[in-house]
């Protein structure tokens, strides 16, 4: 099963309106200025193309630097933000 | 009074000097600006050629940016706006500047953890560049005059020319705006949009710097950064754009109670936009209409009606006065307008402002156009007239195509295609002439629509859809659709790039 991380990789590579290639998408590349260099509307669209892929919702203080400072940062919160399933 | 006179009161005052400028980097009170700004006066002294001549200045949405834009209006010095070069650029790649300007001077950004004594030498963010073009080409500084702004300005249509203001109708313009919104000095302002245009400039910083009210100068924003320095700063009052509004209606998720007023300009916003962000920020959202020749020009206040707010341009500046010039009165003589599509009192809007501009001027500074004072200055936009001589903007004027004798406004042809349901955004334009047009054949246009995520739609429905909202003469030859829409720097739909893309589609179904 694919991990959070490439699931990631592969919306920002494939679904968001950036031309961004997947080999450039590392987990620890910024995703901003000094990394992929997502720009404001990158980032409005990034933030509901997670929420839709993986049902989760931010609250307005999840929304900051620290959450989205690189694709592995997301991932974690994102797992943390899943509702547990319980086997 | 002068703007040095103006600052100075603002300085001394125990209700503003306190208050805060900031860049989320750098941050001084207005107490410390006489010292920085003494500061960067020696700066200029110190330089080959000392002060003269108009300047070209480069000036991020920084705190070194703020002392730059206010020393030189303090001192009058002329000078032309313009946004920040890309970062890292080399010199010689440097976009030209007017020939008419001695030298360019630069607002360098500020390496990342830096020490408030760093602003204390101007060596650190300014740099100054004497035009090597003007010398090369022996270009004689036309413009001698000190105590003038210009600003470029790029229409939806036409090329780039400059736009000339006495920075002394400047600073009554940004008074306007001290009046309208009620800038006081309890008041803090932050300003996501750029300083180096007319709206930034006019309508919130120098307003704010008048009112002696805290500054958050916010550069390349983004939602992120945004929501954090909203924490640290609390805003009462934002100037945005309608991209901004839909960025901040993503990001906030809690009602705003905290914005007394929040400000949209640039663009026309769409309705359904506008109601949805002002109910998020409990209603003190308002659409102010300008532009880079007249500053402010009209705009609601929050406590209107929000049908009012969402659908009008609300009142006029103060000592603005506004008209509609139905076509019917026009001196051009056109053929009658399609009963169907023209509204009641549709026309031109032509504004007579006592602050407006001085006139254009060409990159050599020589006058290209300088408007008669006390004459009234066509926008160039459709406006309607509502009941109660409330004015609603409709789309540019001269976007007009002539269908089967009939002229008809592609603003309106874009108003009724909005209403399908498959479209999200539709601009038409006249098609680009191809060679083997006759003088006598109608005009084309075409379509283009960004269909709504979620629908699909082929263009050939798109069009059949137009034959239940419009006349048959009305109707586009062709339509496209596209993913996006080209948008110019200023954000506004790029017509020109529009209309070059109706000859390569064309060219393509050909082959």
């Amino acid at each position: 099963m694919e991990t959070t991380i490439d699931q990631l990789k592969h919306l920002i590579a494939n679904e968001l309106d950036v031309n961004i290639q997947l080999a450039e998408i590392g987990p620890d590349v910024p995703l901003l200025e000094d990394g992929l260099g997502l720009d404001s509307i990158a980032i409005v669209e990034l933030i509901t193309l997670i929420e839709e892929k993986f049902a989760v919702e931010f609250s307005e203080d999840e929304l900051n630097m620290e959450a989205f400072a690189n694709i592995r940062t997301l991932s974690q919160w994102i797992e943390q933000a899943k509702t547990p399933v319980y086997a | 009074m002068s703007f040095a006179t103006l600052l100075e009161a603002t300085v001394r005052s125990s209700a503003s000097q306190d208050n805060i400028l900031t860049d989320g980097q750098f941050t001084l009170t207005y107490a410390a600006l006489p010292q920085l700004l003494a500061e960067i006066a020696d700066y200029f002294g110190r330089q080959a050629g000392g002060r003269g001549g108009c300047l070209a200045v480069e000036c991020p949405n920084t705190v070194p940016g703020a002392l730059t834009l206010l020393y030189l209006l303090q001192q009058e010095v002329s000078f032309v706006l313009l946004p920040p070069s890309e970062q890292g650029e080399q010199a010689s790649s440097w976009k030209p500047i007017p020939l008419f300007c001695q030298s360019r001077l630069v607002v360098k950004r500020a390496p990342a953890v830096t020490a408030a004594e760093w602003l204390h030498t101007p060596e650190n963010f300014l740099l100054l560049e004497p035009n090597r073009a003007q010398q090369q080409q022996a270009v004689a500084p036309v413009l001698h005059m000190p105590g003038y702004l210009f600003l470029r300005t790029s229409g939806s249509m036409g090329g780039a020319k400059l736009v000339a203001h006495r920075q002394a109708k400047l600073l009554a313009n940004a008074r306007n705006c001290v009046e309208h919104y009620h800038f006081t000095s309890a008041d803090r302002a932050v300003i996501p949009v750029p300083i180096a245009h007319m709206y930034g400039l006019g309508a919130e910083f120098l307003p704010a710097v008048l009112a002696g009210a805290a500054l958050d100068l916010q550069d390349k924003t983004n939602l992120l950064r945004y929501l954090e320095r909203e924490k640290h700063f609390q805003p009462t009052i934002a100037f945005v754009t309608p991209t901004i509004c839909e960025m901040l209606l993503k990001g906030f998720r809690r009602p705003r109670t905290s914005y007394r007023v929040i400000v949209s300009s640039g663009q026309r916003i769409s309705e359904t936009l506008f109601r949805a962000f002002d109910e998020r920020v409990n209603g003190c959202l308002v659409n102010q209409y300008g532009s880079s020749e007249m500053g402010a020009i009209a705009a609601c206040v929050p406590s209107a009606a929000q049908d009012q707010k969402a659908t009008t341009i609300g009142q006029p500046m103060p000592g603005v006065r506004l008209m509609i010039e139905g076509r019917n009165n026009h001196p051009v003589t056109a053929p009658e307008i399609a009963p169907e599509i023209a509204e009641e009192g549709t026309g031109e809007l032509f504004c007579l402002h006592p602050y407006g501009f001085a006139g254009y001027v060409d990159e050599e500074g020589k006058w290209l156009h300088q408007p008669q004072p006390d004459a009234w200055y066509p926008t160039g936009d459709l406006a309607k007239r509502l009941p109660d001589n409330f004015i609603q903007m409709v789309g540019r004027a001269g976007n007009s195509i002539n269908r089967r004798g009939y002229l008809v406004q592609l603003a309106e042809i874009e108003q009724q295609m909005e209403k399908i349901p498959a479209v999200e955004q539709v601009v038409v334009v006249r098609a680009a002439a191809s060679t083997d047009s006759k003088a006598n054949e109608d005009e084309q246009m075409v379509a283009i629509c960004v269909v709504n995520p979620g629908e699909t739609a082929t263009p050939a429905q798109l069009r059949q859809r137009c034959f239940d909202l419009l006349p048959a003469y009305a109707i586009p030859d062709a339509v496209l659709i596209v993913e996006t829409l080209p948008l110019l720097p200023s954000g506004k739909v790029d017509r020109q790039a529009l209309i070059a893309l109706t000859v390569t589609r064309t060219l393509r179904t050909k082959i």
